[in-house]
């Protein structure tokens, strides 16, 4: 279970920033005062649009980033003070995070199976599964760097399932992917799903939503706007899609953000 | 700690599995080594036959021709081209000659000069030759040395036998003479001297030069790569993935250094013996100096690696660190440049400079003087201002402010 409370995170804006945001402002707000509950064993959507606020949400989870104020829980560790146990518990998955280049998808998948504490037989069992699953078998001796885009991302949710995860947290997992891999991914989030795993993640795409997620948050300007199952935000909204919801609460919200 | 061992062997991997890197590290600085010191000594010896194997020019006014064999039985093993000339010639357009390099040599001897030599009586004037050369010229600089040599050497000794009977006469007493064993010294620390100066020095520089591209692409690099974030993401400790990456950094750095300096060791004598026809550069140390300097490159080597990741990890990128790096360099030239003009003995407090210290504390082994004090006050200055900088570097590991550039 993953609960926010009051969660906000202030960045500093360097000169550099402020000129590229065109602003003079010497701070930016990305996360403001959100509060959320996750359920065990749901899949749980967040959408928003981009600079909304979901990565720093996720990165606060995946303790890459410390709240600027209210504080974050994964199964009930701190994600501040006990930050190597709620590592231990998730997989997190995000676009600017990569593996090196240089090496294979097999050193790659070894080494963070190493860090994780697991030994050789359980890495390479796991190393067997995930790769056959995801297709990776035929190109694991071939450098991270000669890969496709696609291929690199299979590697990198391969790689951040190693330890086999009870909360898995992705970033964007289909964005860039062909339609047959990310269909490839999706199925494997319900299989985990169906495993039992928790799964949180953002995403773009409505129509990944509204097939796959359980509940469903919406993010605008950093703050919550909006938390429910899919017939809960329809009905709220009025709409036939999940889209036409988004819009609906997007439009409302962000002018009442700007006032 | 867990976690220390895949950091140390992936950075290892990244390493000995690149034939790239390995090129760079271990091969290349043989090939240039090896290629310098080759190109310098195949220069010098090529320049030096080059003087050996051409004929002089010499100009030669008014030669008494009781000289005439003396020259001649030099000439035949050194090729000149004698040129008499009488009292008419034309001296301007030798002395141009001289000055573009046609001419080597433009000797003028005084009239009557064989006369006034049999004539001398004590208090006459001495006859004096006149010389023109241009020492820009090597040629004309060797001929110059050459014509010297004839005069000066039998010629002069025939006409004193002649003067006093027996040359010895010259002689008040000899120095030496019948005592081969007047130099006294410790050879090794003699032999240590050319070494104790060069090295140092090369070991400091080198040490630092291994570790600074290596170690601002191990964190500087891996953060601007995105790839430190994951393994940030692991519950591996921080300070764990910190000091995996110090570690194989202080190896690579040793490792490197100790290739460049087999080298050169090889290499440079080979060079600079061809230049002065010496190669006197050996010595010998025993098992308790070799364990000194090893300990001394293996914690300047881990200081050195303290200091380029503290850089790394507060730039951000390999760029930026680079350009900090760069400075540090400097000041280690210098540090090490500055022992190998210093004599004598150092002062105690010399001993807690960073970097300066290991360089006078080499130095000192190669001549047999460092003190135990002296070598356990400089390891440990250097020991704990590299541990002092682990901890800022893990503590940074720690930030999400300079881990994300946020």
């Amino acid at each position: 279970m993953i609960e926010i409370n009051h969660l906000s995170k202030v960045f500093k804006l360097s000169k550099k920033q402020q000129k590229e945001l065109k602003t003079k402002e010497t701070t930016k707000t990305a996360v403001d005062d959100l509060s959320l509950m996750i359920h065990d064993g749901e899949i749980f959507g967040l959408l928003g649009t981009n600079g909304a606020g979901k990565t720093t949400t996720l990165r606060c989870m995946a303790t890459l980033l410390k709240p600027t104020s209210g504080n974050v829980t994964v199964n009930g560790f701190d994600t501040v003070k006990d930050s190597e146990n709620v590592r231990r518990s998730i997989g997190f998955l995000t676009n600017e995070i990569k593996l090196d280049p240089q090496f294979t998808p097999d050193y790659m998948f070894s080494f963070f199976g190493k860090l994780h504490g697991m030994t050789q037989e359980a890495i390479e069992a796991r190393k067997e599964e995930l790769f056959e699953y995801f297709g990776i078998t035929e190109f694991k001796f071939k450098k991270i760097q000669e890969l496709s885009t696609g291929m690199k991302q299979k590697v990198s949710i391969a790689v951040s399932l190693v330890h086999n995860p009870e909360i898995v947290i992705f970033d964007e997992p289909t964005t860039g992917l062909d339609i047959i891999t990310a269909r490839a991914v999706i199925d494997y989030l319900k299989k985990l799903k169906a495993e039992g795993r928790t799964v949180v993640m953002s995403t773009h795409i409505m129509s990944e939503a509204q097939k796959l997620c359980d509940r469903i948050a919406i993010i605008v300007s950093g703050q919550l706007v909006a938390c429910g199952t899919l017939s809960e935000l329809l009905s709220e909204t009025n709409t036939d899609d999940l889209e036409d919801a988004f819009f609906e609460y997007y439009r409302k919200n962000s002018r009442e953000v700007e006032a | 700690m867990s976690g220390i061992k895949p950091v140390f062997m992936k950075e290892m991997h990244k390493v000995f599995k690149e034939p790239k890197m390995i090129f760079s590290l271990f091969i290349l600085p043989v090939i240039i080594s090896v290629g310098m010191y080759g190109l310098i000594g195949f220069m010098a010896k090529n320049m030096m036959d080059d003087i050996e194997a051409h004929s002089s020019v010499v100009y030669i006014q008014d030669m008494p021709g009781a000289l005439a064999p003396y020259f001649e039985d030099y000439n035949a093993v050194n090729q000149v081209d004698y040129v008499s000339l009488g009292v008419d010639a034309d001296e301007d357009s030798i002395k141009t000659g001289i000055r573009d390099g046609s001419v080597d040599l433009y000797v003028v001897f005084p009239q009557n000069f064989m006369e006034d030599i049999k004539s001398y009586e004590a208090g006459s004037p001495i006859p004096d030759i006149a010389t023109f050369y241009n020492p820009s010229e090597d040629y004309s600089k060797k001929a110059k040395e050459d014509f010297e040599a004839v005069m000066n050497g039998a010629f002069k000794q025939d006409i004193l036998e002649e003067r006093l009977g027996d040359i010895q006469i010259l002689n008040v007493f000899t120095l030496d003479a019948n005592n081969p064993a007047s130099v006294i010294v410790d050879t090794n620390k003699a032999s240590g001297k050319m070494l104790a100066m060069l090295l140092p020095y090369l070991i400091t520089m080198l040490l630092f030069a291994g570790t600074m591209s290596l170690g601002s692409d191990a964190i500087a690099g891996e953060k601007e790569r995105g790839t430190m974030a994951s393994m940030l993401l692991t519950p591996v400790n921080r300070i764990s993935i910190a000091l995996g990456k110090m570690l194989a950094l202080t190896v690579f750095a040793m490792l490197s250094a100790a290739v460049y300096i087999v080298v050169l060791l090889v290499t440079m004598p080979l060079g600079i013996g061809m230049l002065s026809g010496e190669g006197g550069m050996s010595f010998a140390l025993n098992v308790g100096q070799i364990v000194m300097v090893a300990v001394i490159m293996l914690i300047l080597a881990f200081f050195y690696v303290s200091v380029v990741s503290v850089i790394s990890v507060f730039a951000k990128d390999v760029k930026e660190a680079g350009s900090y790096i760069s400075p540090v360099y400097i000041v280690v030239i210098i540090a090490g440049m500055m022992t190998m003009f210093s004599s004598g003995g150092h002062e105690t407090f010399e001993y807690f400079i960073p970097v300066y210290n290991s360089a006078v504390a080499l130095g000192e082994i190669f001549t047999g003087e460092l003190t135990v004090p002296h070598f356990l006050m400089t390891i440990g200055t250097m020991l704990v201002l590299g541990l002092v900088l682990s901890k800022v570097i893990a503590s940074a590991f720690n930030s999400e402010k300079i881990m994300f550039n946020s």
